[in-house]
């Protein structure tokens, strides 16, 4: 629920609540109002009538026309005075109405007289009616004009606030982009954009560095590796080495290249990650294919896997020398992972290529699979890197990468769009 | 021959010398950026190692200054910055060849002596072997006017095998010389076995001694002295 609308609602029911009551609260006041009105003036009335008897002696003959009916009964004893409601024959309306009634005792001489005035309602009853119509209509108008203007109003004001989470939203760690948040003149938005943008800055900053470390890192590998790599290049010319010395050289050697292609590897992460490589032109991918095939057909041939092929034309826009990697990484593993007399397939269709071959006979963990360090055997002689370096790729170039396990077959299956709008 | 080598990791540019010395070359070390620029001042060299990260420069100014001297020195760039920039932007001012720490030492050898080959211009493109010469022009083995037909594999390794010569090489660096280290193939080297297996039958069939001599599974060693 948007926060407006929330708002919204919570302040109808608060106005419909309150104009409720104030309704009911204001109708009994006005009725009551309007009821002393007119018992005042039949109150009036009897002043003006105890004065008229005291001056003239005698009782004033009722008007007939007039709006206050009276009549008099002769009585014994003094009664009270009352003012109550009556429900008369109104001669006027020729109906049954409701009357105002006021009941009081005036001597006239030695005698008693009970006095009985009324007055109907009928004119206050319109009276309050229209009254309590017209108010209620002001209100509701008022209401449903508050109701339209904070909505077309909050929607101004949350303005800034949404662009600010649309800009968000298109921000991504690490992209060169700096992100663009709205002007806004309003304290809350001003802070929140300030508060955002100083933790893009962090967050940015945060990365570059775990970036540089990365790459200074992988270089200054290098350098002692280099010198451990030609310490053992001269070490096995020696004449005298047992053949047990050699095995161990041997097992150094091996230790030497794994941690120089990890350091590589994660290297190249960093700068696939720096955008180093955003030169894109449009690759013949089948001609890429067969290169690659070539360079591979020994290795193949000795592990006496099949390899088949269904190559079409086809063209990907994306960096020459990621292409390259990309393949690399994908026929090795495919190879690698293979099991001794298995197969490879390579389809490769109009912006879509697979790359699938027998082995383990279990899906991997798709979520997993393109994870650093992501091996599915702890004492795997490879570095785990293959993958995710794959998928980096993919992400970089647009390609959409998916792993799927059919047939006992591992398939990775990559598409891409004919110009994908690589920046 | 001499072979500069411009290398701040003292280490390093001491494995270097100590391994292209032999009897065709004399190798001298320079291990920062004056020194090296008082060198290639001072003497004539057939070849430059040249590191790109030094102390007080760097080794694309020394490489700048050759150039601007107009100096004919063969040059290999060795750097730790496995960058593409660097390495166009190196070949672009003049640099012959580029190779990545960590290398292999017969790696770089067959580098520099291809780059020695390219550069001489006394018309010696041919190594002899015994009664077999290495037709470096027409990449091919010839005994007397007859060609032996090699792969190119088999060309490849033998002249790696011919510029190493006498020393061991491991198999893994056999695989990087002649697949790339781009590729990662497999664990193990076993199938470089049937390209040395049919470059040894080649060569023993025309005549030659067995020159290949294999090593403790470790690598080769190409026996030859003439």
């Amino acid at each position: 629920m948007k926060l407006f609308t929330r708002y919204n609602r919570i302040i109808m029911l608060m106005a419909v609540l309150i104009f409720l009551i104030s309704g009911i609260a204001y109708y009994f006041l006005l009725d009551y109002i309007l009821l002393q009105e007119i018992d005042e003036v039949l109150s009036h009335k009897k002043t003006r009538m105890e004065t008229f008897v005291r001056i003239t002696g005698s009782l004033p003959v009722p008007d007939r026309l007039g709006e206050v009916q009276v009549s008099y009964t002769p009585v014994p004893t003094a009664i009270k005075e009352l003012h109550s409601f009556a429900t008369l024959y109104d001669s006027i309306e020729n109906r049954a109405a409701q009357f105002r009634k006021f009941v009081f005792t005036l001597p006239v001489k030695n005698e008693l007289y009970q006095v009985t005035l009324t007055r109907p309602l009928a004119g206050t009853h319109n009276l309050l009616t229209t009254l309590i119509f017209v108010t209620l209509a002001t209100i509701l108008t008022i209401l449903l004009i508050s109701v339209l203007i904070n909505r077309i109003i909050l929607r101004k004001l949350w303005e800034p606030f949404y662009a600010t989470i649309a800009a968000m939203r298109s921000y991504k760690l690490g992209k060169v982009k700096e992100v663009q948040l709205p002007e806004t003149n309003i304290n809350e938005f001003q802070f929140l954009n300030e508060n955002l943008e100083d933790t893009i800055h962090k967050a940015e900053e945060e990365y570059q560095s775990l970036k540089e470390f990365t790459e200074n890192a992988s270089h200054e590998l290098q350098t002692p590796l280099a010198v451990i790599r030609s310490k053992l290049d001269l070490l096995i010319q020696k004449e005298d080495l047992s053949e047990m010395q050699s095995e161990e050289l041997r097992e150094i050697y091996g230790s030497v290249k794994k941690m120089s292609q990890l350091s590589r590897s994660l290297l190249l992460m960093t700068k696939i990650g720096n955008q180093q490589f955003n030169k894109v032109s449009q690759i013949d991918l089948k001609e890429k294919i067969e290169e690659k095939l070539k360079q591979f057909q020994e290795l193949w041939n000795n592990s006496q896997l099949q390899v088949r092929c269904e190559l079409e034309e086809t063209l990907i826009p994306a960096n020459e020398n990621l292409v390259d990697i990309l393949l690399n990484n994908l026929l090795s593993n495919a190879s690698r992972h293979n099991i001794k007399g298995g197969s490879i397939d390579i389809h490769l269709q109009e912006r879509q290529l697979s790359v699938s071959n027998t082995g383990f006979l279990k899906p991997l963990d798709p979520k997993r699979i393109f994870r650093r360090f992501y091996k599915e055997e702890a004492h795997s002689h490879h570095n785990g890197l293959g993958l995710s370096i794959v998928k980096q790729i993919c992400e970089q170039s647009n390609i959409q990468i998916a792993y799927l396990y059919e047939n006992g077959r591992h398939i990775f299956q990559l598409k891409w769009q004919e110009s994908n709008g690589v920046d | 021959m001499k072979i500069l080598i411009i290398e701040d990791e003292k280490k390093l540019a001491d494995n270097i010398s100590t391994y292209l010395c032999s009897e065709q070359f004399t190798c001298e070390v320079a291990y920062d950026y004056y020194e090296a620029i008082e060198k290639i001042h001072v003497y004539e060299y057939a070849c430059i190692i040249l590191d790109i990260t030094l102390p007080h420069g760097s080794g694309l100014d020394i490489l700048r200054e050759l150039k601007k001297a107009k100096k004919t020195e063969g040059i290999l760039i060795i750097s730790a910055r496995d960058s593409l920039d660097d390495k166009v932007l190196g070949l672009k001012i003049g640099a012959d060849d580029y190779l990545t720490k960590p290398f292999h030492l017969p790696e770089l050898l067959a580098r520099v002596s291809a780059i020695i080959r390219r550069k001489s211009f006394d018309g010696t493109d041919e190594i002899s072997l015994d009664h077999l010469t290495v037709d470096l022009s027409e990449r091919s083995l010839k005994s007397g006017k007859e060609i032996i037909a090699l792969t190119r594999k088999e060309y490849d390794l033998l002249l790696y095998f011919l510029t190493n010569k006498n020393r061991v090489v491991t198999k893994e660096a056999i695989v990087e010389h002649l697949w790339g280290d781009e590729i990662d193939m497999a664990d193990s080297y076993d199938f470089i076995y049937s390209h040395i297996k049919n470059l040894r039958k080649k060569l023993m069939n025309a005549g030659c001694p067995d020159y290949i001599k294999s090593v403790y599974g470790m690598g080769y060693r190409f026996v030859y002295h003439g």
